[in-house]
C-alpha cells in the first residue's frame, strides 16, 4: 500500500501493513466547526464595528485594552479550534491486513483502543440515514464479532459500503492464506505418510 | 490592588494556556499516524500559537492597566 507508506501506529506488528485508515466525515468535523466559525464572525466583526460603536476604543489607553482582548480572543478560538480538530483527527479506525483498530479520542484526556482480528469479524452492516447522509455517501459500518457483546463502530465514515467490501475482502484473503497453510500441512503429512 | 488582580487572572490564563498546548504538542507527537502529515501540523500550531501567544504577552504588558481603572472608575467618563 504505497499511499499509507508514512503512516505508522503505536503497537503496530511486523509485517502489519496498513491498508485503510479511516476517519469521520468532513461533514462532521464541519458541524463541529459551527462554533470556530462563529467565534472567527464575532473577532472579524467586533475588530470592524466596535470602534465604531465605542470611539473610546481608538484612544489611549482604551485602544490597548481593546487590541490585547481581540488578540486574547483570537488565542482562545485558535487553542478551541485544536481541540476540536484532535477530536476528530485522533479518532481513527486503521483497517490493516491482520485487524482492525478503533482508536477513540474524547477531548485530550480520553483514548481508547481496542482491536479486532479480521478472523474473528463474523457480521459487517452498514447503514446511512438521513439526506445528507445519503448524498454525500456517509454513514455508519457495524463490525460484529464472534463474542455476543461485541461490536465495533465505525461511525459517520465517507464510503461505508467500500469500507465493508474492503474489510470482508481482507477477511476472505485472510481465511484463504489460513486455508492455503492448512492444505500444506496436510499435504505435507500425507507425502510424510507415504514415504 | 486591581492590577494585581487582573494580573492574578491573567497569570492562571498562561497557565492553562500553556498547560493545554502542551497536551496539545504531546498528542501530536505521540499519536499522529502519518509522520509526514504530524510535521506540518507540528510547525502549523507551534507557530501560530508562539505568535498570538508572544503578541498577547506583549500587549498585555504595553497596556497601561493603571489608567484603565482610574478611568473606568472615575465618575466622569
Amino acid at each position: 500500500m504505497k499511499l499509507f507508506q508514512s503512516y505508522h501506529f503505536s503497537g503496530q506488528k511486523e509485517g502489519e501493513q496498513i491498508i485503510l485508515v479511516v476517519r469521520r466525515h468532513w461533514f462532521n468535523i464541519f458541524e463541529n466547526m459551527f462554533t470556530i466559525f462563529v467565534m472567527i464572525f464575532l473577532l472579524v466583526g467586533s475588530y470592524l464595528f466596535l470602534p465604531l460603536l465605542f470611539p473610546a476604543f481608538t484612544e489611549t489607553p482604551f485602544n490597548g485594552l481593546f487590541l490585547f482582548l481581540e488578540n486574547l480572543f483570537a488565542l482562545i478560538t485558535w487553542i478551541f479550534f485544536f481541540l476540536l480538530w484532535i477530536d476528530y483527527y485522533f479518532d481513527v479506525w486503521i483497517i490493516t491486513n491482520k485487524r482492525v483498530v478503533n482508536v477513540e479520542q474524547k477531548g485530550l484526556f480520553n483514548r481508547e483502543v481496542s482491536e479486532l482480528e479480521l478472523e474473528r469479524i463474523q457480521d459487517i452492516t452498514t447503514d446511512v440515514k438521513g439526506v445528507i447522509p445519503t448524498f454525500l455517501n456517509y454513514g455508519d459500518v457495524y463490525v460484529q464479532t464472534a463474542g455476543k457483546t461485541e461490536r465495533f463502530d465505525f461511525a459517520d465514515v465517507p464510503d461505508p459500503y467500500g469500507i465493508k467490501d474492503i474489510i470482508m475482502n481482507l477477511q476472505k484473503a485472510k481465511h484463504l492464506e489460513e486455508n492455503n497453510e492448512l492444505g500444506e500441512v496436510i499435504r505435507e503429512e500425507i507425502h510424510h505418510n507415504d514415504a | 490592588m486591581a492590577v494585581l488582580i487582573i494580573l492574578a487572572i491573567y497569570a492562571v490564563f498562561i497557565i492553562t494556556f500553556s498547560i493545554i498546548s502542551f497536551f496539545i504538542i504531546y498528542h501530536l507527537t505521540h499519536y499522529t499516524v502519518d509522520s509526514e502529515f504530524k510535521i506540518v501540523m507540528l510547525v502549523f500550531f507551534v507557530l501560530v500559537s508562539a505568535g498570538l501567544f508572544l503578541s498577547n504577552l506583549a500587549l498585555f504588558f504595553s497596556t497601561n492597566w493603571n489608567e484603565i481603572i482610574t478611568k473606568l472608575l472615575s465618575p466622569n467618563l
